[in-house]
């Protein structure tokens, strides 16, 4: 009865307390409610981040082939045997626990009271796991391969959910070793990575390019952006080819995005996009002709750059001294690059080229002098081994002199004082604006970076007033220096080859081209030429001189049986800190009566007249030649028939 | 009383008592009874098979007289073809031995041969593994190439004195370096299971991307000797359709295995001369 009594009911402390409770409870209620509702979003997504990890693979970089399809750039594969931290957590976990009892026990045996190490015993137990596998590996092929603390520690901090290597570069017996004798189920598994391989080695090299790690790729188009990321550092393009169309060659990259466990472990794959090999690209390069001009370079320093005359295609584009590329990927070491220095041999002398033109030039003179008047096929004039301009002699390459000449023998025999006058006569601003109608201060409009164009001169008054050296005005000597290509004339290469396939062709322009396209426009809009502005007549004997050039004067070199080329060789004289140094040119085309294939070639000597036009260039342009028309099946026999 | 209830319990008992022992057992206990029911069970399997054999035998025998006659005829006009296979082979092995010391190669007789019958093949493991009826007396050891006259059998997993166990080559966990007949570009091979008790596959990965293969032009898989297990050029299979993998390099596809690997009586197993002659 008590007990009811004092249960009852009616006691007023009952409901107060009722009360308290319900509101305690509509109160966790709510904020139960704003937790799970009002905050859904953003717990989701915290939730998300927290769990989510993404992981991105590069897409492989497309292939290079030649204008003929053979293979110049391709990926190669580089095997790794690696484990995946994910596969081994148990054994982790386990030598954890045995290096701690151990540790235990040994303090416990000392008596000290001190704490073990707790981040040390983590460290060594993952040391003895993961040199467990090494060793495992090392028996197996009889290696001594090691493994440092920073690498896996490096590697478990910032890059946990990627293969661990242990051993990097696997030959391919070594892989097949591995392969055959690991068992299937072992967390050790070979992982194939890509490498960028050039079989042809430094043939090439400056138009290729190469490709180096790119570490700041934007990956914010591929989904996961807010997660945390693991990323297998893909590649860029730096020059040549490989720049140029880096977007194209460059695959898609691939992801995956996984759930983790609070430890960082693999849990569950959510997204699995793959990766995509990039697109292929045809160059006009032709890689024999390419070859055969670069052994006949030899040891030489220089350039030379072939094209299509109709359509501007790039056949070869040779620089020399060259590099090989296969030793520039993945990154380039010290010692590498230091060699490269020391060679000279990162600048691309073909298109960044500077060079003043020497007697190549006189083309151009002669079309000058034919176009204003101050000549005409049949002007004769007497060379006497020197011109005199003012107080000063201005001496012809043959010291005795040549005698009387008209353009033809000038031409052939590449006489300075028939050229000198003639550019008198011409008067400067003609030579110069028809060499601005050439594109000579222009881009060739090729692909691949050509910046010192910017830099390329043809020597005005106006030109010399600005410069910062200020040595006088503009004189009757300068000109006649500019007329055979000296003084402050520069041109690359590309530039000189260009001409010459724009002569070649009666037009003032070439548009040049890496790229193979035999859909290509080969008319004059496409390269944004005109027709030459001189008569038929004339430009023949322009051409005859060259022809000339080629069969008894100073271009015989280039002499081949059964195709007749045209050629100018050129032969000029720069100081390079103080010292002076010969170069040795040539510009070429052929067949000279219905032209294919146009040519520049420089060669620089290593001191003053160690090289000549005619002597050093000439085989380099009939290699070239005896390679393009061996190569299109057409023999000097057939030409002759 | 409550003991006799117990005597009903007693066989569960035991077999908790046994599981249990099993599980919590070292793994040296554990192996050391494997390896022990092992030797007990071959002479078993041996008998079984030597049985079979002679059942084999006294089958045959019950033949009439023609049939043996036609039989005799039929074996020597395979011995005829053999025997001219026999000196082609010679004169074959002569070339090659001429053609070795010519280009100074090193001659390929790295392996004997040491001929065995298959014993046991159980049904659930039909594609996974065989016993043989040779093991370590035999200087069989583990890691040993299988062979027979249609090509590769599998590799040797587990020896016994008298018996050794073969992965085969369809088994999921067999894996090996393979080329394609005519291109020594090594190509990883591995075992994919069966299609059914007739037939078995494999899938070979790493193939390089400019090879391709069709039901009318396949690629026949070869062994590769790079890994040291194989000689050169012993049939492996063969593939019949490539597919291009997402990185571009390589192509991976299924590899169609010989028929004659579902019913395999006698295999050959490769020892490496250098071990031969240690033991």
């Amino acid at each position: 009865m008590n007990v009811e009594k004092t249960y009852s009911k009616k006691n007023p402390r009952i409901p107060v307390f009722a009360w308290v409770f319900a509101f305690a409870f509509a109160l966790l209620i709510l904020a139960l409610a704003y937790r799970q509702i009002y905050l859904y979003d953003f717990y989701v997504e915290k939730g998300k981040r927290q769990s989510m990890r993404r992981v991105i693979e590069p897409g492989t970089r497309g292939d290079i082939y030649d204008r003929n399809g053979k293979l110049l750039v391709t990926n190669e594969p580089i095997f790794s045997a690696v484990v995946y931290f994910n596969d081994i957590r148990k054994e982790f976990r386990e030598e954890y626990f045995r290096l701690k009892k151990l540790e235990l026990l040994r303090l416990a045996q000392i008596k000290s009271k001190d704490r073990p190490n707790y981040n040390e015993i983590t460290q060594k137990a993952r040391s003895n796991v993961l040199n467990k596998y090494l060793q495992q590996i090392n028996s197996i092929l009889g290696t001594e391969y090691q493994l440092t603390n920073k690498d896996y520690n490096r590697h478990f901090l910032q890059k946990q959910l990627l293969p661990f290597p242990l051993v990097k570069n696997l030959t391919a017996r070594e892989h097949a070793i591995l392969a055959e004798r690991i068992p299937v189920n072992s967390p050790i598994q070979i992982y194939t990575g890509t490498a960028r391989y050039y079989p042809y080695g430094d043939s090439a090299s400056h138009a290729l390019g190469y490709v180096a790690n790119n570490f700041d790729e934007d990956n914010s188009k591929i989904p996961g952006d807010d997660l945390r990321t693991y990323t297998i550092v893909p590649t860029i393009g730096k020059t040549g080819i490989e720049a140029a169309f880096d977007e194209k060659l460059s695959g898609e990259s691939g992801v995956k995005i996984w759930i983790v466990d609070l430890a960082g472990y693999k849990y569950e794959m959510v997204r699995d996009i793959p990766p995509s090999k990039g697109d292929d690209v045809v160059s006009s390069l032709d890689i024999d002709i390419q070859q055969a001009i670069e052994e006949s370079f030899g040891s030489r320093k220089g350039a030379s750059v072939m094209l299509d005359v109709k359509t501007g295609e790039v056949l070869s584009l040779v620089t020399r001294p060259s590099y090989d590329p296969n030793t520039l990927s993945p990154y380039i070491t010290h010692k590498v690059n230091a060699d490269i220095m020391a060679r000279d041999a990162w600048l691309n002398r073909a298109t960044q080229g500077l060079y003043p033109p020497g007697s190549t030039f006189k083309v151009m003179t002669a079309m000058a002098g034919l176009n204003s008047g101050a000549i005409d096929k049949t002007s004769i004039k007497t060379c006497t081994g020197g011109y005199r301009v003012g107080n000063r002699i201005f001496p012809c390459h043959k010291r005795s002199g040549h005698g009387n000449l008209d353009l033809v023998g000038a031409l052939a025999h590449s006489c300075n004082v028939f050229f000198y006058e003639t550019g008198i006569d011409t008067g400067i601003e003609t030579i110069a604006k028809l060499s601005e109608d050439f594109g000579m201060t222009k881009s060739s409009g090729i692909e691949l970076k050509e910046d010192s164009w910017r830099r390329t001169i043809i020597a005005t008054p106006e030109f010399k007033k600005r410069r910062r050296q200020y040595d006088g005005p503009w004189s009757n000597g300068d000109t006649a220096n500019s007329s055979i290509g000296q003084g402050y004339m520069l041109f690359t290469p590309m530039q000189m080859a260009c001409f010459t396939a724009s002569f070649a062709r009666g037009e003032t322009r070439t548009k040049a081209s890496i790229l193979h396209n035999p859909k290509r426009k080969t008319d004059s809009q496409y390269h944004g030429a005109e027709k030459i502005n001189i008569n038929k007549a004339d430009y023949n004997t322009i051409v005859e001189g060259m022809v000339s050039a080629v069969e008894n004067g100073t271009a015989k070199r280039a002499r081949l049986d059964g195709i007749k080329v045209a050629a100018k060789s050129g032969t000029a004289q720069v100081s390079v800190n103080g010292k002076k140094l010969t170069l040795a040119w040539m510009i070429a085309f052929a067949p000279a009566d219905a032209p294919e294939v146009a040519i520049s070639v420089i060669v620089e000597g290593e001191e003053a007249g160690d090289v000549g036009g005619g002597r050093t260039a000439g085989p380099i342009v009939k290699s070239a030649f005896q390679k393009y028309f061996s190569a299109t099946n057409r023999t000097a026999l057939e030409v002759e028939n | 009383m409550q003991w006799r209830r117990l005597t009903y319990i007693r066989n569960l008992v035991i077999l908790v008592v046994a599981i249990f022992a099993s599980l919590f057992a070292p793994s040296f206990v554990r192996n050391g009874i494997k390896d022990c029911f092992r030797e007990f069970q071959a002479p078993i399997d041996s008998l079984s098979s030597q049985f079979n054999d002679l059942a084999t035998f006294w089958g045959l025998s019950s033949n009439t007289k023609r049939d043996l006659i036609e039989a005799g005829r039929d074996l020597a006009r395979l011995n005829a073809g053999y025997q001219g296979k026999v000196i082609e082979n010679e004169s074959l092995r002569s070339e090659l031995g001429r053609l070795e010391k010519m280009l100074y190669l090193p001659s390929y007789d790295k392996f004997k041969h040491e001929v065995a019958r298959v014993c046991r093949r159980d049904i659930n493991a039909w594609w996974q593994h065989l016993t043989i009826r040779k093991g370590k007396m035999h200087g069989i050891r583990k890691g040993y190439a299988v062979v027979y006259a249609g090509g590769v059998v599998g590799r040797i997993s587990e020896v016994g004195l008298y018996t050794s166990t073969v992965e085969l080559v369809s088994s999921r966990n067999f894996r090996m370096a393979t080329c394609a007949e005519g291109d020594d570009r090594p190509l990883i091979y591995q075992g994919a299971g069966s299609l059914s008790l007739q037939t078995a596959q494999g899938e070979v990965s790493d193939v390089p991307a400019d090879m391709s293969a069709s039901t009318t032009h396949p690629i026949t898989l070869v062994t590769s000797s790079l890994a040291g297990t194989f000689p050169d050029g012993i049939y492996v299979g063969k593939i019949l359709s490539l597919k291009s993998e997402p990185d571009g390099i390589f192509k991976s596809g299924y590899v169609k295995l010989p028929k004659g690997l579902a019913s395999i009586k006698e295999v050959s197993v490769l020892v490496p001369i250098a071990d031969a002659k240690i033991r």
